[in-house]
């Protein structure tokens, strides 16, 4: 379980949280929505422990952040808004490279597998000719190498076909359903939230968003 | 280290082509340089003829000091053969040993030993006389100290007897020691010292500094570039801590270095006889973590690969003007040779000091990146 508390962020004198809390179950997928801007990337930052609140406390199956980073970074999954791939590498070579870097390790039919599962088949082809879709789908692949319990996803699915996006998305739903994962992501696709999300968080003050997911009837987390 | 050298080299082979040119510059770039000045110190030599008169042991050390100088090319003929190619300006000047010159030397005769004939376009005549006539000199002396410590011996009677070769070889030796007679010639329409040392075994190395600094700059780019790309944020997310994940690196890039340095000992100690030894080989590997050191730091300085690379070629031109390796332009400094990270090992040294400035700004900067990204 994740469990966020009193969390306060601030570049400057722009306030981003102010005490926000909430908790994350295994089985879960969340949706974090808002505006360019609304703080929905620094979220994700600071719950993959890469960026530091100004307070607050963030527990990761009772493990605290502030005292066992090393370890909870073993059970975090983070896919960065930027897709982070080796351009010059082929999608083998990718998931090579960061299998010898990773916790944990996988035979390459175990790597290949896990490209095929969400129908990234172009194993020999060079990452920087793949289609938009299939970066998107290597980028998630490469986070998924180390089986982390939390997968914390940043605009996964933006800017690709409509195929592939739904291709993430039912490979997520089955992470979360099957493999009992949390999944925190964000995304602008209104569609894609409803379908996929147990319950959302809007961030930012317009209330934009949370009046289209109010319609819609969803579990809005309130901040 | 096994599984990041694993990861690196997936990445060297995708740019195998332009890291094997950055990595056999140093070895190709020296050899050429080498040759070349080999070559135009060769033609520029003065061309003389000798004409030997007189067979005699003396004589004949004389000739082969005078083709040892690097000031002349030495060609023999009778004495019509010499005139003739005199006339046709194929030499400078012709030099005539006259039959006698030993005996004369031991007698302490000085005059007549040599004649000499030139035209009105010998330019490079006065040089030329004034050498022969130092090694003359030279041989002269030591022939008549040799003589003079002969005949003490002979009149004291001493024990220990040393042989006329004994004598010559120590005097000889001392010579050397001493540097006694490493005078310097001008040519007489130009100002310019006509270097007597030849291209020493350190040149070589010397140049080859150069050209290692150049590569070596050339190819840490990848600090540069992969700094800022998207991956840097998976690096948090591996096993290895991210100072541990960029020490490796640096060592991976060691290695290869080392890999390459090691076939240019082998390439220089072949083919350019380059003497080897144990002490060299630390002197080169000091001089080489240095590099590695130092060039990643300097490279973190950097977010823009095409500046770095012109930094990169400006620092190798202030190197080149001040270690005199290729052209010794400026006069040695202390201050400067101390500031130069290449001079150690241009001197044949270990290199202490700039690899105790670049493995503690190596690990200020390793530690920086692991905390700030942590
Ligand atoms: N490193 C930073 N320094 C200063 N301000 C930042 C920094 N990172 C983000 N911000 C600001 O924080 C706000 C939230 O950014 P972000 O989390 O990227 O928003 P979103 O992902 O929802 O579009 C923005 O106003 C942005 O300008
Ligand atoms: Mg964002």
């Amino acid at each position: 379980m994740l469990d966020v508390q009193s969390l306060v962020k601030s570049y400057d004198k722009n306030t981003i949280f102010h005490h926000l809390s909430f908790k994350v179950w295994p089985g879960e997928i969340i949706g974090l929505v808002g505006e360019n801007g609304a703080g929905k990337s620094t979220l994700l930052r600071i719950l993959a422990t890469i960026d530091k609140p100004d307070s607050g406390n963030i527990k990761l199956f009772d493990f605290p952040y502030e005292t066992n980073r090393k370890e909870v970074r073993k059970s975090i999954g983070y896919v960065p808004q930027d897709i982070a791939i080796w351009e010059e590498l082929s999608v083998r070579e990718n998931m090579i490279f960061f299998e010898k870097l990773s916790h944990k390790s996988k035979s390459e039919t175990q790597l290949r597998e896990l490209c095929l599962e969400m129908n990234l088949d172009k194993w020999q082809e060079q990452a920087k000719t793949l289609s938009g879709g299939m970066k998107r789908k290597l980028n998630l692949a490469i986070t998924l190498i180390h089986d982390p319990d939390i997968l914390l996803l940043d605009e996964p699915t933006v800017g690709i076909d409509l195929k592939s996006k739904i291709e993430i998305g039912s490979y997520l739903l089955k992470q979360a359903k099957e493999h009992n994962k949390m999944i925190i992501y964000t995304s602008h696709d209104m569609d894609e939230i409803n379908e996929l999300c147990d319950r959302v968080m809007c961030i930012g003050k317009d209330l934009f968003y949370e009046n289209i997911l109010v319609k819609s009837g969803k579990e809005i987390i309130s901040i | 280290m096994m599984d990041i050298l694993f990861t690196r080299l997936l990445l060297w082979r995708k740019k195998a082509i332009s890291m094997l040119f950055w990595l056999l510059l140093p070895a190709i770039g020296t050899s050429l340089f080498i040759t070349t000045v080999t070559t135009i110190k060769e033609d520029s030599r003065v061309p003389i003829g000798i004409v030997i008169g007189d067979e005699s042991e003396l004589a004949t050390q004389l000739i082969d000091s005078i083709e040892a100088s690097k000031l002349v090319r030495v060609s023999k003929y009778s004495e019509e053969e010499g005139l003739y190619n005199l006339e046709k300006h194929e030499i400078d000047s012709i030099f005539v040993i006259h039959d006698g010159f030993e005996q004369a030397i031991l007698s302490g005769k000085r005059n007549n030993l040599i004649s000499s004939y030139r035209t009105e376009l010998s330019f490079a005549y006065s040089p030329v006389k004034e050498l022969i006539v130092s090694l003359v000199q030279e041989e002269s002396g030591r022939a008549k100290a040799t003589q003079f410590i002969l005949n003490m011996k002979e009149e004291y009677n001493g024990k220990e007897s040393w042989t006329w070769d004994e004598i010559t070889d120590k005097s000889k030796e001392i010579q050397i020691d001493e540097n006694l007679l490493n005078t310097s010639f001008s040519y007489s329409n130009t100002n310019e010292p006509v270097e007597s040392p030849s291209l020493l075994s350190w040149d070589t190395w010397g140049v080859w500094a150069i050209f290692s600094l150049l590569s070596a700059l050339f190819l840490m780019d990848w600090a540069i570039r992969e700094k800022s790309l998207a991956v840097t944020t998976r690096f948090s997310f591996i096993k290895t801590t991210q100072f541990s994940y960029y020490l490796n690196n640096i060592l991976c890039y060691l290695l290869l270095f080392l890999l390459f340095d090691l076939i240019n000992v082998v390439v220089f100690t072949i083919f350019l006889n380059e003497p080897l030894s144990i002490h060299f080989i630390f002197v080169l590997l000091t001089f080489r973590i240095m590099l590695c050191s130092l060039t990643y730091c300097l490279a973190q300085c950097f977010s823009k690969t095409g500046v770095f690379y012109g930094f990169s070629i400006i620092i190798t031109l202030i190197l080149v003007v001040i270690s005199g390796t290729f052209i010794p332009i400026l006069p040695h400094n202390d201050l400067i040779d101390f500031l130069n990270p290449l001079q150690a090992f241009i001197n044949g040294n270990i290199t202490i000091l700039w690899n105790i400035i670049g493995i503690s700004i190596l690990a200020m900067v390793l530690f920086r990146k692991e905390t700030t990204n942590a």
